[in-house]
């Protein structure tokens, strides 16, 4: 991590989700309501991040693209424009909330927090991926966005416990054996 | 505590370019006139369930312990490419669901080694494009999401970025969907 990165942790992100939150405010959309707004709620401020948050956050990054269909969001409901003005407008103002809730609370479980980074970066890091222009595999903003979220998914993965490869596989290979040599009863109690 | 502070603030960082790219997508006259290139996010998992043991299931995962043992031994990267393409050409016994996730670990350290030299990239992408395709179900296992995260760092060097993208996030999603199955 660099300095520039320490100070936007000391400072930064504060300022720039207010002026995220005038921004969209400006937008003058009422709060979001229905049932869109559990599954867009992408963890702030809570302890929740799921695996429809991520969806979620696909099918607003692509809303305005004619290939939604194309990317396995089949199951979250297509947004009106203006729901995804809501949406932002939420998103924002929760993103304010969680990280005001998280300088209050200092002893929050780690990892829920990557997991809210993570879910952050997956749903925002894509947005910008709405550019690249026909017939192009790459361009510096869906560049900059793949590899940011590169770094969250790598960091999530070390976060994941269990062992990989050899270790792994001599561990199972020792399991394996003991199950294959304990008498036929004990394996059928091991399987329920 | 400092680094969780930094994975947000990361994510955080991304916000003004969150909504520039709003503003820019939804004012580009051109934008509906184009095909763009979208990543695909879809992910299908199942649980591995073990079956019940035998001698060959044992020889099998023997095999795949002992090839790693020579890929860790291995000094130059033809030996570790040549010992992996070995333990992927194992046949794999009847009733050894466990065969799935091992393949894959050997898939994915085999991608992450020819990664390491630029014509091998094309080369890690062929093998695990398909393997980890997004119309296939895939195991529930830590070694699913390590091998999409793989084909996500081959597919940045290769210059697709929504291939990239895509693996990445599906990668993601299945570290969520292991994150709510170790909270049970």
């Amino acid at each position: 991590m660099t300095d520039e990165d320490d100070n936007a942790t000391s400072s930064g992100p504060s300022e720039q989700l207010a002026r995220v939150a005038r921004e969209l405010a400006a937008l003058g959309e009422s709060e979001l309501e229905g049932d869109v707004e559990p599954a867009l709620s992408l963890g702030f401020g809570s302890a929740v991040v799921s695996d429809a948050a991520v969806l979620a956050a696909f099918a607003l990054a692509y809303q305005s693209t004619a290939t939604t269909g194309a990317i396995g969001v089949a199951e979250v409901p297509p947004l009106a424009e203006l729901d995804r003005h809501r949406v932002w407008r939420r998103v924002a103002s929760s993103r304010i909330a969680g990280h005001n809730q998280e300088h209050a609370r200092p002893a929050a479980p780690s990892w829920r927090a990557t997991w809210v980074a993570v879910a952050t970066a997956a749903g925002l890091a894509l947005v910008p991926m709405l550019g690249p222009p026909s017939g192009s595999a790459t361009t510096p903003a869906s560049r900059a966005t793949a590899e940011a979220l590169g770094v969250q998914a790598r960091e999530a993965l070390d976060g994941v416990p269990g062992k990989q490869d050899g270790a792994r596989a001599s561990e199972l290979a020792a399991k394996y054996a003991a199950r294959l040599d304990a008498p036929p009863n004990a394996n059928a109690e091991g399987d329920r | 505590m400092k680094r969780r502070l930094q994975r947000a603030s990361l994510a955080l960082w991304l916000a003004p370019g969150l909504a520039a790219a709003i503003g820019v997508g939804g004012c580009d006259p051109d934008a509906s006139d184009e095909v763009l290139a979208t990543p695909d996010a879809r992910i299908a998992i199942h649980r591995v369930e073990s079956g019940a043991p035998t001698r060959e299931g044992l020889a099998f995962i023997d095999a795949v312990a002992r090839i790693h043992g020579e890929v860790d031994a291995a000094t130059d990267m033809e030996r570790k490419v040549a010992a992996l393409r070995r333990g992927l050409a194992l046949p794999v016994p009847a009733n050894l669901p466990e065969a799935e996730v091992l393949r894959l670990e050997l898939a994915t350290r085999l991608g992450e080694t020819l990664a390491g030299r630029a014509e091998g990239v094309a080369v890690g992408l062929d093998l695990l494009e398909p393997m980890l395709d997004p119309e296939r179900s895939l195991p529930l296992d830590r070694a699913t999401a390590r091998a999409l995260v793989t084909l996500g760092d081959l597919a940045v060097k290769a210059g697709d970025d929504a291939l990239a993208a895509g693996s990445y996030a599906r990668a993601i999603r299945v570290m969520s969907s292991l994150r709510k199955e170790i909270e049970q």
